[in-house]
């Protein structure tokens, strides 16, 4: 051993040399500083892109009208200015309430309109409509959903936003699929019951997915209790503003026998109701205890009505089915609207200075109550009169659609392309709000990336 | 014994050739490895500030008072038309102004839709030096009329 002082090994050597090696990795690794100028850049550049397009024309005015589609007038930006760029983009506008929300429903038989699926659609349809809100239209779309497919997270969940299920027969059927449509729910699904609540009150899903703790004692709702409702107390509450922003429309339709005119009522609350009758050139005349008060309106045109400067918004021929010819008239909305609370049970829906409309409290009255479960929302509503028929009120139909927009999803991809997994990437938010009709915060978030 | 150990004075064994002959491998691996990475972390770095100077230049001029803007993204015609002035008068200065070093350049063009403007360049670019870009869109204030506006900066 005396002689082998001061030799070295091969292992030695081998881990030396190993050690070389890879610490050349090491230590020249953070030299590439590549990346981190991309990243900079880009984001520079997505910033400049939005800001430029926001000086043209408010991007919120894109965003909601659509036209010129904001991706075009970013796509004028980048590809035209100067010859081509390679630069990709994404575009999303996070927050806002989608442009078409797909509702789902399921009848047999005697939960149908007619025991005829198809009417229960139409009947459906003609109920929710489409929603003018914020210069766009929220289009709500029903389609039918076939429960044996339905697993709540397959191919079938992913036809619709929400769930709507009206009367008896069709809560009883989500309650036979009851795990499916908890899955839907906590995956971020919606769901909307409507129904008289003595007729469903025993089934299951009215604890595990609308969150009813107890169930009133006969005649007393003050023993209702619910897990997670929201909290209607709240600044901003959602629903005041979705059932305030899209409830002025009157539909009017031909009265028996008379094909010269349309007719239907404005329901300003109390004994504020207005008759609106539409004639063959779209005009719109408005009469108040036979008292002509907008003769021959337009879009546009304004008239008193209850002490408020009431405006036409838009007057235009919609309907499905047999009611192909109606004519709906939106107003702007005339009155402050607020919803109050009912102590800590109840939420209410109550306009001002206006008990006509306590939509969601009393005896005799229907009551809305929202839940959130896992990332979807529940919205439970109970009415003895669940027919959605002409005499049906429109303040429960507003309830209703607000309701559907409150479950539905929020945030809308304008422009999605793919990009590579390892790209670098940079995100650019523009924020903005919108308030014609309700107030609408937004962000708008643009991923950009190089190709090469 | 000691006779034989004797003998092999001066001798080199068998194990100790081959871990001198792999180690001179390995030096001489990583030497050459070191040769041409090291050129290139001198060109990344060279490229790194001349990046950084176009991000900076783009960055003040899309957005600053003193270089193209009204206002961040905003830009105006005379401005653009001082800073094209200024640039044919005295190259040097506008250096100066943007923080760009002595022995580097930059050259400044803005496109619309349909034309190419050279706002500044000095000397032309050498062939094969690094080059830092930017580029920054922007609105473009003219006669109550406006237009969106690239900008490319390009520091050699």
């Amino acid at each position: 051993m005396v002689g082998n002082r001061g030799f070295i090994y091969i292992v030695e050597v081998v881990l030396v040399s190993v050690v070389l090696i890879v610490s050349m990795g090491f230590l020249l690794g953070p030299l590439d500083l590549e990346e981190d100028w991309e990243y900079v850049e880009l984001e520079k550049i997505g910033e400049s892109i939005l800001s430029s397009a926001n000086r043209e024309q408010k991007v919120e005015e894109s965003v909601f009208r659509k036209t010129p589609h904001l991706t075009d007038r970013i796509d004028d930006i980048i590809y035209s200015t100067g010859g081509r760029m390679n630069l990709r983009y994404s575009l999303k506008a996070e927050n806002l309430y989608p442009w078409k929300i797909n509702v789902g429903f399921n009848c047999t038989d005697g939960g149908c309109t007619n025991g005829d699926p198809v009417e229960e659609r139409i009947t459906i349809q003609q109920t929710l409509d489409k929603v003018w809100m914020n210069n766009r239209y929220i289009d709500l779309e029903v389609l039918r959903i076939d429960l044996e497919e339905f697993e709540g997270d397959g191919q079938e969940a992913g036809k619709m936003d929400v769930f709507i299920a009206r009367g008896e027969e069709q809560v009883t059927g989500v309650d036979e699929n009851s795990g499916a449509f908890k899955t839907f729910v906590e995956n971020g699904g919606g769901i909307v019951q409507f129904s008289d609540f003595d007729t469903v009150e025993n089934l299951g899903i009215q604890e595990s997915i609308f969150g009813i703790q107890h169930a009133p004692e006969e005649n007393d709702l003050s023993s209702f209790e619910f897990i997670n409702r929201e909290d209607p107390k709240k600044p901003n509450y959602e629903p005041s503003k979705l059932f305030y922003g899209v409830g002025s429309s009157v539909v009017t339709e031909y009265p028996t026998g008379d094909l010269t005119k349309r007719v239907g009522e404005l329901d300003l609350g109390g004994f504020s109701r207005y008759d609106v009758t539409v004639d063959k050139d779209k005009k719109v005349n408005i009469t108040h205890e036979g008292d002509i008060i907008c003769e021959l309106c337009e879009e546009g045109d304004s008239f008193e009505a209850a002490g408020e400067e009431i405006s036409i918004r838009k007057i235009e021929k919609r309907g499905y089915g047999v009611n192909r010819d109606n004519v709906i008239v939106h107003f702007d909305n005339p009155r402050d609207h607020t919803f109050t609370s009912f102590g800590d049970l109840k939420s209410t829906a109550k306009s001002t200075e206006d008990e006509s409309l306590n939509v969601l409290e009393g005896d005799d009255n229907y009551i809305m109550v929202l839940n959130r479960v896992g990332n979807g929302k529940a919205v439970w509503l109970t009415e003895t009169e669940t027919g959605m028929n002409d005499e049906m009120r429109n303040d429960i139909k507003s309830l209703l659609r607000a309701g559907v927009i409150w479950a539905g999803p929020r945030g809308e991809w304008l422009k999605r392309e793919d990009r590579h997994p390892r790209s670098s990437f940079s995100r650019t938010s523009h924020f903005g709000s919108f308030n014609k009709d309700m107030y609408e915060p937004y962000k708008i978030v643009m991923e950009t990336w190089y190709t090469y | 014994m000691v006779q034989i150990l004797r003998n092999k004075k001066g001798q080199f064994s068998i194990e100790y050739l081959l871990a001198f002959i792999l180690f001179s491998v390995v030096i001489l691996y990583v030497s050459f490895q070191a040769a041409n990475v090291i050129p290139g972390i001198f060109a990344e770095r060279e490229r790194s500030r001349k990046e950084s100077m176009a991000h900076r230049t783009g960055d003040f001029l899309a957005k600053n008072e003193n270089g193209l803007a009204e206002e961040p993204y905003l830009w105006t015609r005379t401005k653009i038309e001082d800073l094209k002035e200024t640039c044919e008068q005295d190259y040097g200065e506008v250096k100066d102004t943007m923080g760009i070093v002595e022995t580097s350049g930059v050259e400044i063009v803005i496109y619309n839709q349909t034309t190419r403007e050279k706002i500044c360049d000095g000397p032309p670019i050498p062939s094969g030096v690094s080059l830092g870009n930017s580029v920054r869109f922007g609105y473009v204030k003219e006669n109550g009329h406006g237009e969106v506006h690239r900008l490319e900066v390009t520091v050699w």
